[in-house]
Parts: structure tokens; sequence; C-alpha cells
């Protein structure tokens, strides 16, 4: 028997910028849209086109589930992850954050886009309005009158919490 | 810039929870806002009359939860009467013929009617929780709706509401498929209760994790109840009184001692005290105690039950514990955050049970404290400054000398250097009760240290305008007001009329203010809804303009004056 048919598969996606990788199939079945194009071609030797995932997010998300899989059926596998994860997350600045939501979300990788969409929503808590268009690059289009009703409706009727409890 | 999908922005949504980050999010674009307002399910609306049912529905379609609160805080000492309003009823109708699927619903200080808990147990397919704190206009009646009609019920949590209780039969109403309960609370009850339908629902609510009864559930049912229930983790017992040397109290020792995730304990609202040491195995987890309304536990039993609740985080006591039993808390009870002091006999003759020494041996040996609320005889303030020195970390500090304008006992000074000593420690304090002797200087103190203050409440106190005009000017975050017989006039109350907007509300009774201040302010802000409640005989229009105004309260509004009204309110 040769030695081919024990080594892993591996699959071949191409990005954007068109780089090819090639991933353990493992890793590529992770991948929600991958998986679907997968059962529905299964004899196809192709590259997988991935034309909403630049090169470096796919190598970013490679690196993620590489490390995740390595954790699989350890004993300490939950601790592990969640300590990787907020590592992970701390290493991306703002723009990573946004490319991998996307990236995440075409792929359709439903755990890893929980994990981004969560660290995107910490990095708004607390913080002004103008911070989060500025994190998001996105306009103002109210109206100067518009935003201060909005804002006298928020401070009159729906401002929080009492801290006094009374 | 990237662009990104609805559902994408909604995810991220999702993890935004609180109402200051959510109401931030709305306000950065229009589709932002537009994808917030159809996600947001949590709504706090602190003054119910500040917005109207149509324009909450209007804008959270999704809504799912809502708290609201009607009654100014006043009302907790009789200063509001009865039919001031804060009627729910427009609300449930509101809701009820919108598309909007509650699940939850939590009031404060409204009157709540049977018809509007029968409405609501109706109409909302999936309600869940209904949490009613210091409300009335309802029966047993009512209860027996939500029993009956709301077949996912995971919480009925009735704290200190008047409830006019029809007797007992309101518990049988729970169907024999209803297993979803969470938290069930009914200790404010006065009535009977079908002991058996208690133990029955209790059997089937494996998912049951507070149970708080009231008096008229003895102590062989809490047995068999908590035989049932070992998994509770909060804990009100009705009626505690047994013969200690019965068989039915040597099995509640064994099925207390299976309970071993109880973190929190009530009740005792009837006790026999020789029945307390069935309790001692448990209190080394308790974290919430609350004996305020057991009376019949003396000093010595209060302090020895105390003795065995090391990890003690929140503790509610009557004034009987003595200073000498807040001295054993203080050695005990080093995780201690919160401390409230009720009076056993605020009409009493001065059996002085507290006075500032058990407050001082507390701010040394709890240095974690961060919330008071004190009833006390008498006060000094030299032990104010120490408890300034020693607690920096008050969040909550309301101070009740139960007779008005007391001086320091020891040096017959007025107050203010104690309290000044309080805001200028303590930057973080949010809430502040003030009490004793006090003349403008506190409130001097006050305007200039209290930063974070967003809840005053005043009696008794103060020499004149400036008084008020140093906390109008300084309290930057003031939300809440609440004045009653001070020596403040239309001066202070109309110098900076702006700021009753960037407030909640305002409450003054008592004072100086006249009728003709109350018609300026009203003039000049049109955004205010102001309010005279006048209980005397006299009519609107023989109320002269320079007469004093016994109870005025104002507030912020987007829906102009309200229309519910009675006749002794007028809305100016």
């Amino acid at each position: 028997m040769s030695m081919d048919t024990v080594k892993t598969k591996k699959i071949t996606l191409r990005t954007a910028d068109k780089e090819e990788f090639e991933v353990d199939e493992a890793i590529a079945m992770e991948f929600g849209t991958v998986k679907s194009f997968l059962l529905e071609n299964p004899e196809s030797e192709d590259p997988i086109p991935l034309p909403n995932v630049s090169s470096k997010c796919l190598s970013t998300i490679i690196e993620y589930f590489t490390s995740h899989l390595a954790f699989r059926g350890s004993s300490s596998e939950e601790d592990e992850a969640k300590a990787y994860n907020e590592q992970f997350v701390k290493a991306q600045d703002n723009e990573s954050i946004k490319e991998l939501i996307l990236a995440a979300n075409y792929l359709d990788i439903k755990d890893m886009l929980d994990e981004l969409t969560q660290a995107a929503a910490d990095r708004l808590k607390n913080k002004s309005v103008e911070y989060a268009r500025r994190f998001f690059g996105v306009e103002n289009d109210f109206s100067p009158e518009e935003e201060a009703a909005l804002r006298e409706e928020h401070k009159w009727a729906f401002e929080g919490v009492d801290p006094d409890e009374d | 810039m990237n662009y990104f999908p609805d559902e994408v922005l909604e995810h991220v949504f999702d993890f935004i929870t609180s109402h200051k980050d959510r109401n931030s999010v709305s306000l950065v674009c229009k589709s932002w806002y537009r994808i917030e307002r159809y996600s947001r399910q949590r709504v706090f609306i602190g003054n119910c009359y500040s917005i109207s049912p149509e324009r909450l529905i209007a804008r959270f379609p999704g809504l799912k939860s809502l708290t609201l609160k009607g009654k100014p805080h006043f009302a907790d000492f009789n200063l509001v009467p009865h039919d001031w309003g804060g009627f729910v009823h427009p609300w449930i109708k509101a809701l009820a013929k919108s598309r909007i699927g509650l699940e939850e619903l939590r009031l404060k200080r409204m009157v709540v009617s049977d018809e509007s808990l029968e409405l609501l147990s109706k109409t909302f397919v999936n309600f869940r929780s209904l949490v009613l704190v210091s409300c009335e206009g309802f029966t047993t009646d009512g209860l027996a709706a939500i029993a009956a009609n709301c077949r996912f019920l995971k919480e009925l949590d009735l704290q200190e509401n008047e409830v006019d209780d029809h007797r007992g039969h309101w518990f049988s109403c729970f169907p024999e498929s209803c297993t979803t309960l969470v938290s069930l609370n009914f200790a404010c009850l006065k009535g009977e209760i079908n002991l058996g339908a208690l133990e029955r629902l209790v059997a089937r609510s494996p998912n049951l994790k507070s149970l708080k009864l009231n008096r008229a559930v003895p102590l062989d049912t809490l047995q068999k109840l908590l035989m049932r229930a070992p998994q509770l983790v909060d804990l009100g017992t009705g009626s505690y009184v047994h013969d200690p040397s019965s068989e039915v109290y040597s099995k509640l020792k064994s099925a207390i001692q299976r309970c071993k995730s109880i973190r929190s304990l009530s009740g005792f609202l009837e006790v026999a005290p020789r029945c307390m040491s069935a309790i001692y195995p448990i209190c080394g987890n308790l974290t919430f105690l609350n004996l305020s309304y057991a009376p019949g536990l003396r000093s010595t039993m209060l302090t020895k039950l105390i003795q065995h609740c090391k990890k003690l985080q929140r503790l509610w006591i009557l004034d009987c514990i003595g200073d000498k039993g807040l001295g054993v808390v203080a050695s005990t009870c080093k995780e201690l955050q919160e401390l409230r002091v009720f009076p056993s006999d605020p009409f009493g003759a001065g059996n002085a049970a507290v006075t500032e020494e058990g407050l001082v041996l507390i701010s040394a040996g709890c240095p974690k404290l961060n919330s008071l609320l004190y009833f006390c005889q008498q006060m000094t303030n030299a032990a104010l400054i120490t408890v300034a020195k020693n607690c920096p970390n008050f969040i909550r500090f309301r101070l009740c000398i139960l007779e008005p304008t007391k001086p320091d006992h020891v040096t017959n000074q007025p107050l203010d250097e104690g309290f000044g000593a309080i805001v200028q420690s303590c930057k973080g304090l949010k809430r502040l009760s003030l009490s004793g002797l006090l003349t403008d200087q506190v409130f001097l103190y006050i305007g200039m240290y209290a930063e974070q203050l967003e809840m005053l409440s005043i009696a008794f106190a103060g020499d004149g305008d400036e008084g008020m005009l140093y906390v109008l000017n300084g309290c930057k975050k003031l939300r809440k007001l609440e004045i009653r017989d001070c020596p403040f006039g239309n001066a202070a109350l109309l110098e900076d009329v702006g700021k009753y907007a960037t407030m909640r509300s305002l409450w003054m009774s008592s004072c100086e203010v006249t009728l003709e201040g109350c018609k300026i302010l009203a003039e000049r802000m049109p955004s205010l809804s102001v309010e005279i409640i006048n209980e005397s005989e006299q009519t609107e229009f023989s109320l002269g303009d320079r007469q004093k105004v016994d109870k005025m309260y104002l507030y912020r509004t987007l829906v102009g004056d309200r229309m519910d009204a009675p006749e002794f309110v007028w809305i100016l």
C-alpha cells in the first residue's frame, strides 16, 4: 500500500488576490461554504475560489483552526481554546477584526463568527457614538435636529437602570 | 470601507446589552438605528410618564422585556396620595393591541389592576416573568389569572405589594402542566395558601431556584418543600415556629442540611428562636441574609446566627441587633458590601438600639462596604468622619436619624462636617440620604465634592435658597432630587430652570415654593410637567399665587401632560 493513501487529503483554496492555499481537509470542512461546495462536487480537483476573502485573512483563519484542531480531544480543550481565543482576539487590530468578521460570515464559520462579533461588540462597549462611527467607517446621515431629538429621547425615556434601586 | 450585511451588524448588536451602549449604537447612522431598534429587546423606563406606550412600541417592535417605574420615591413615606397615578393598564392595553411578544414585565410603585393582569396573562403566550415591587391595586384574583394562563411562567416575584387577598384558591390555578418555575415569591401576601397545591407545584418544578413563602406557610410544610427542592439557591421561610423537640423539627434539620446551594436566606416572619439552630449548617454559605421582617429574633440570637455567616456580602437586619451585635458583624463578615439596619420601633421612645458606635465598628471591620441604609437614634460628626476614612467606596449612603434636626449628640453641632467628610472621601457616591441637624454648609460640600451623585434625599435641612443652589449648580450628574420640609423657595427653584431638563425629576414638599414660582417654572420650561398635589379643601381657583405649595413634583416628558391625573393634581 502506498504512503499516499494514508496522507491527509488536501483542499486547495484560491483567495481574492489569486493566492492559492493548500489546507487539510479537516480545516477546510470547518468552513460552511467550502463544506457545501465539496458535498455537491465531491470529485472536483480544482481550487475552490473564495473571491471575498483576502490571503491575509485566510492565512489568519487557517492559523486559528490549526491551533484549535490541535486542542481537540485533549482533556483541557475548553480552557485551552478559551485562552487561545482571548489572545487571538487581542492580537487583532480593529481593521483585522472587521475583515475577519466579513470573511467568517462569507465562509459560514459559525463559532469563529461568534467570537469575532463578540470581540467587536466588546470594543464598542462604553464608547462614544463617534468612536463607533470611526471603527466601522460609517458616515453620520442624521440631520442635527434628528440627532438631537434622538439623544433627548434616549436621555429622557430610555436612559438605563438606576444605580440606587430605590 | 467595508460593507457589513445587516445580519452581521445584528450579530454584533446581540452582544451589546447595556441601554447606554445600545443608545449609542442607534445614533451611529440611520441604517444602524433601524437595525438596532428592531433588535432591542430590553427597555427600562424610569418614569412611566416620560414617554407613551405608543412611542415605545413604534420604536422597539421587538420588545420582550419592559421595566416601568411609577410613583416618586417619597411615596414610600406616604407623601404621595393613593390615587396619584402610575397606572399600568394603558401600557398593557397598548402592548396587547400591538404585535409585541412581551415576555417580561417589571413594575415598581405602579397601580396594577386585576383586569391588567388578566389581559397580560391572556395576550402574551410566551410570557415568562412578572416582578411587582411596591405596587397596589390588584387582588389574588389577578394572580390566579397569571397562574392559570401563563403556560411558560418562570418567575412570579411579589415584593412589598399591597394585595387584597381573597384567600388561598389562586394557588390551585397553576395547571399540572406548569413545570417551568424558577422563581416564586409571595411573601407579601397576607392570606392563607392552599398548602397541598404549593407542595405539588414545588414538586413538579425541577428548575425552582428561588422560593419565598408567606406567613401562612408553617414549618412542617417548609420541611416538605425543602425535601422536594434541595436545589434552592434563595429561600424565604414563612412562619418558622415549632417545638424543637418534635419529629417535624428534626426532619427539617436534615432537609436543610441537604440544601447545599442556598446562598440567600430571608423570612422568619414568625419565629421561635429555639428553632434557629437548624439554620446553622447552611450559614457558612450565605451571601445574603435578610432578617428585617423577623422582630422575634433578639440580639443574642442574631449574634449567634451571624457568627456562622462568614461569607456574608449583604445583611438586612433590625436595629434590635444593637451596637454590640454590629460589632460581631464587623468581626465576622469581612466580605460585607451592603448593610441595612431597619428600625424595629420607629415611633418608640428611643430605646437606643443602634447608635454611631455600631456604625463605626462596621466601618472598621468591613472594608468592602459600599452600600448603607442605617436607621438610628443618634449620630456624631466624629463617627461619620471615621466612617468616611474607613470606607471610601460607598456608592449608596443613606443615614436616617429618626428624630428630625437632631444635632451631633456630643457637640450639639450640625452634622455638616460628618456628611461633608462622606462626600469628600467617597468619590463614587451615587446615592445619598441626609438627616439630622444640617445647615447650608452641608450642601456646599455636596455641590463641591459629590461629582457622581445621581440621587439625593433631603428632609428638614438647610437655611435658605443657597443650600439648594449649591446642589443644583454643583452636582452635574444629578438625576433625582427629593426634598421635604426645607426652607427652599422660588429663588432657588427658578435660578436655573434648564437644569431640570437634565434630571429625571424633582420633588419638593412643605418647602417655601409658592404657586407663582411653580407657574413661572412651568411657563419657562414647556418640556417639563409641573404637578401640584393639593389634598386640602381648596380648589384650584382659590389658591392664591402667593400661597405656598404643599407638594410639587416635576419631571421631564416627551409626551406632554398626562391625561390620567386625579382631581387633586393640577398640572401647570
